[in-house]
Formats: structure tokens, C-alpha cells, sequence
């Protein structure tokens, strides 16, 4: 079964990078985000296959508003086709063939060790608690991978403030012919959808630690939201400097909770409840997942669109 | 007979979406395209999770399905006629010669 | 061989497919379209290490003939980071654009160095 969906994926990342249409980039990168997701709940990984669906809506929407820049701003100039197109595809089809040829003659063909999983799926539910041992991992085991993580998504954004147009008029409402504005087929019905929405963001960080889900996941959704409110109401008076205060004191609130819990230990008599400590972390981190990604797609949508 | 009644329902639905594709690649004008990719969207989905619903009974996993059952109902129809809706809005007219083209065809 | 499966090969497989098209690509918006299918290829390989034929997810009370969580718990992170990282990358080539007004990989280098 996984072979079929294998494949699949091999043709949809062929397709991106064949077709000589820019534009149908965004198409294919949308298919081969929906069967890799597909593939990562066939591999046994639904949290990953979860966060790859949830991701992919924010790779849309960027890649969408630069294609829109790219239009506008670049004189696309069309080149005549060149006689010698055979050997000029000929060397890095032979490198690329070649480079595949090499690794797997020189992939190391042993077993991979199991060691740790047997410690971790035996051991997880007494040290950590809950029932999800991914979740386990990443908030108890490996909290200071989610630690750097949540750096280096603040980081990144601070990185897109400061490349992004900066002006400091800005018109609140949106007022572009394109978009759906003004419309009410599409707000009415969005908003029958969103306490849906709603609902299943805070069931999937509330359940993070017995079920498939998280933190992660479930503040994507969340920015999802604000993305429903931005296309029902269709203004953006958000005050992005106050999301990003907030996210930047929800980062030094994870590493408190970390620290606390880390170093008084599970044990001791004044340590949290294991469940307790799971349910905050995982609320703290999609807080601050769902700041970071607005705050994205309002750079996006708001400053690089005009 | 619950199990083969399902069954018959979403082989139905494969059958559907089978026709949909078909006729995706038959015409090439834009708008028809549209309306055929609805049908795989709504008539395909609906069709496939009812047939779902009706081979696992009354159970919890029936009522998520009937949940997304539900949000399909409400979101493929709207997402089909966005997407039509800019297309014209962005200046994209059906021409004479995409319909006599879809004659010849 | 014996010890590989399908799944890593599969992912090798794209990995360099994406790699042909970073080197190949004219344009700057494909290139950072191949850093991103590159990325979600070493995830591929990442799962397919832990994982053989009948896993369960590990997740629930009864944890027998499960998936590594490792590398899933480690990959999950990853993905955060590779929108951001496409964003941080986008972000740039739009201002490159509004300076040089060009997004190939030629003229780009001609503009800037003139």
C-alpha cells in the first residue's frame, strides 16, 4: 500500500521540478504536501503527517503573495531556446545519477539501533507521563530541542520584520479587487465554519499528551483563525508589535516551565502533576506557534502585498 | 448486508470520481473544468463517506465521519465557486473559440 | 541492501531530484521550492528508519510493534522550521525584486555586479 503512495511522491516532486510553467509551482507544491502527508500517516507518524497538513496552508499563502510581487515587479524577459539544450542537461543528470550511485554504495549496511526506542516506549509513561510517546519525547526527553525550535522561530520572524516594506501608513481596510472582499457567499459560510475550528485547535493541544496532536499542530490552526477572520471582515488592524511582545514572553515562559520541571524533577513534593506539565507546555508552545505564524502571514499579506 | 451495501456505495463514489477525471481531461475550457472538479469534490466525497457511515454502523467513528461529513457539505461547494468567481473577477472570459473547440471534441 | 527499505530509497531518490533542480533551476523562486521538497526527503528517510511493515503509531495505552518515536518527535520541529525558513527566504527575493526587478539567477548576477 505505502509502495503506491511512494510512488506518487516521487512523480508530484518530478512535476515540480520539470514543469517549465512558473506558476503551476504552487499546485504541485500543494499535491505533494497532501501525499506526503498522506505517506507520513502511512509510515505511522500521524503527529508529523498532522503538522505537514497544517503547514502546507502557510506554504500556499506565501508562495501565492510572492508570486503576485514576482508579476508585478519582474519584466519577464523571454529567451529564444538554445541549440545545445541535449548536453546541457545531459552533465547534471549524469552528476545527479552518479551522486545517487555513490551513496548507495557507500551507505552503511547495518541495522539501525533500537536501544533507544525500547528505553523510551518502556520508561516514558512512569517519567514523563501521558499516553503519546512522541509527545513525551519532545516535551520531556528532548525539551531542549523544542527549546532552540521556538528560538529559532523567533528568530526568523524577526528576520522577516526587518527584510519586509516598511511604511508606517497603512490602510486598514483591504480594498484590492482580487481578493474576496466584501463578498458575502464566503463570510457567511466561514462563519458557520469557524467554531469548528475553534473547537478542534483547542481539542488537539488539550489532548496533545493522550492522543495524536500537540502543541505544534494546534497553534498552526489557531493562526488558521485569524486567516478566517482576515477573509470574513477583510480589514487587518491587528497591532502586530503587541503579538510579538507576547510571543516573546511566552518563549521565556516555556523555558521557565521547562527549567522548573527539569530541575525539581517528577518526584519531588513540589514539582507539577505530570499531565499538568504536559497540558501547559503544550498550550504554551502553540501560543507561541501561532504568534510567530501570524505575525508571518500579516508580513506577508499586509507589508509585502502593496 | 450492511458491509455489502457500504461497499456498493463507495464503489459508486470511485465510480464517480472515475467520470469526473475523465472529463477533466477531455474539455479544455476553464469554466468546465470548474464545474466538472466539483462534482469529483462534492458528489465523489459525499458519496464515498456515506457509504463509510453505513458499512461501520452506529459507532463513535461514524459520528466523526457524519462531523466531516458535515464540513464538506458546507466548504467544497464554496471553495469550487471562489475559485470561479475570481477567475472571472481577474479578467478570464469564455471565448467563442474555446466553446467550438469543445464542439470538435 | 538488505537492511534498507523502500521507504529510504524512495527518499533518496527525491532528495537528489531536488537536488538536479537546485542546480539546474534559472530561477530563484524553483530553487527555494527545491529546499523545501529537499527537506521534507530527509524527513521521508527519517521515518523510514524506524519504521517495518505492520507498525502502529506509538500512541496509546498498549505499546506493542510500534514506530520509533524518536525521529518522529525530532522531525516534528523541523517542519515548523522549514515554512519559516521558506518565509524568511521568500521575504528576501521580494526585496531583491524590488531592487533589481529580476529573479534569475543570471541576470541577477549581472545587475549586481554592474
Amino acid at each position: 500500500m505505502i509502495q503506491i503512495f511512494l510512488i506518487f511522491w516521487l512523480i508530484s516532486s518530478l512535476l515540480i521540478i520539470i514543469d517549465k510553467q512558473l506558476i503551476h509551482l504552487i499546485i504541485h507544491l500543494g499535491i505533494f504536501s497532501m501525499v506526503s502527508a498522506v505517506c507520513f500517516f502511512m509510515l505511522a507518524a500521524p503527529d508529523v503527517a498532522m503538522a505537514e497538513a497544517v503547514v502546507s496552508v502557510f506554504t500556499t499563502i506565501v508562495f501565492i503573495v510572492c508570486f503576485e510581487k514576482y508579476y508585478s515587479l519582474v519584466d519577464i524577459l523571454v529567451v529564444p531556446d538554445k541549440k545545445a539544450k541535449f548536453f546541457r542537461h545531459l552533465v547534471p543528470i549524469g552528476f545527479t545519477i552518479l551522486l545517487i550511485a555513490l551513496f548507495f554504495m557507500f551507505i552503511p549496511d547495518v541495522p539501525a539501533s533500537t536501544y533507544l526506542k525500547e528505553m523510551y516506549i518502556s520508561m516514558f509513561q512512569q517519567d514523563i507521563g501521558g499516553e503519546n510517546a512522541v509527545t513525551a519525547i519532545y516535551l520531556g526527553y528532548r525539551v531542549y530541542d523544542t527549546l532552540f525550535e521556538a528560538l529559532m522561530l523567533l528568530v526568523s520572524i524577526a528576520a522577516i520584520i526587518h527584510l519586509s516594506w516598511h511604511e508606517k501608513k497603512l490602510d486598514i481596510v483591504d480594498r484590492t479587487e482580487s481578493g474576496i472582499g466584501n463578498y458575502n457567499i464566503a463570510s457567511a459560510t466561514i462563519r458557520v465554519i469557524v467554531p469548528l475550528i475553534v473547537m478542534f485547535s483547542f481539542y488537539l493541544i488539550v489532548n496533545g499528551h493522550i492522543s495524536a496532536g500537540g502543541g505544534f499542530q494546534g497553534g498552526a490552526l489557531i493562526a488558521v483563525l485569524f486567516i478566517c477572520r482576515y477573509i470574513i471582515y477583510h480589514i487587518h488592524d491587528m497591532n502586530i508589535d503587541r503579538i510579538i511582545i507576547l510571543e516573546k514572553l511566552v518563549f521565556v515562559l516555556i523555558a521557565i516551565v521547562a527549567i522548573y520541571f527539569i530541575f525539581l524533577g517528577a518526584g519531588s513534593w513540589l514539582s507539577l502533576p505530570q499531565g499538568v506539565y504536559l497540558m501547559v507546555m503544550n498550550l504554551l508552545v502553540g501560543i507561541k506557534i501561532a504568534c510567530g505564524f501570524l505575525v508571518m502571514f500579516y508580513r506577508f499579506m499586509v507589508y509585502e502585498r502593496r | 448486508m450492511l458491509s455489502i451495501i457500504g461497499n456498493a456505495i463507495i464503489i459508486a463514489g470511485v465510480i464517480i470520481i472515475f467520470i469526473g477525471i475523465i472529463g477533466i481531461h477531455k474539455y479544455k475550457n476553464f469554466y468546465t473544468r470548474i464545474l466538472l472538479a466539483a462534482k469529483i469534490d462534492t458528489v465523489g466525497a459525499i458519496t464515498i463517506l456515506i457509504g463509510i457511515v453505513i458499512k461501520n454502523g452506529f459507532s463513535f467513528f461514524s459520528l466523526k465521519t457524519l462531523l466531516l461529513l458535515i464540513i464538506i457539505v458546507i466548504l467544497e461547494p464554496l471553495t469550487s465557486h471562489i475559485i470561479a468567481r475570481t477567475a472571472y473577477l481577474s479578467g478570464y472570459k469564455i471565448e467563442e473559440q474555446n466553446l467550438s473547440d469543445e464542439k470538435d471534441t | 541492501m538488505s537492511n534498507i527499505g523502500i521507504v529510504e530509497i524512495f527518499a533518496v531518490i527525491v532528495f537528489f531530484i531536488s537536488f538536479y533542480g537546485l542546480i539546474t533551476s534559472k530561477n530563484i523562486i524553483k530553487s527555494i521550492a527545491s529546499i523545501g521538497i529537499m527537506e521534507i526527503a530527509v524527513i521521508m528517510f527519517f521515518l523510514g528508519i524506524g519504521f517495518f511493515d505492520g507498525m502502529k503509531p506509538p500512541i496509546g495505552p498498549n505499546l506493542e510493534n510500534v514506530a520509533d518515536p524518536l525521529p518522529q518527535a525530532l522531525v516534528i520541529t523541523t517542519i515548523i522550521i522549514g515554512i519559516t525558513v521558506c518565509a524568511v527566504n521568500l521575504s528576501m527575493l521580494i526585496t531583491l525584486c524590488r531592487q533589481l526587478k529580476a529573479a534569475d539567477w543570471d541576470i541577477v548576477e549581472k545587475k549586481s555586479s554592474e
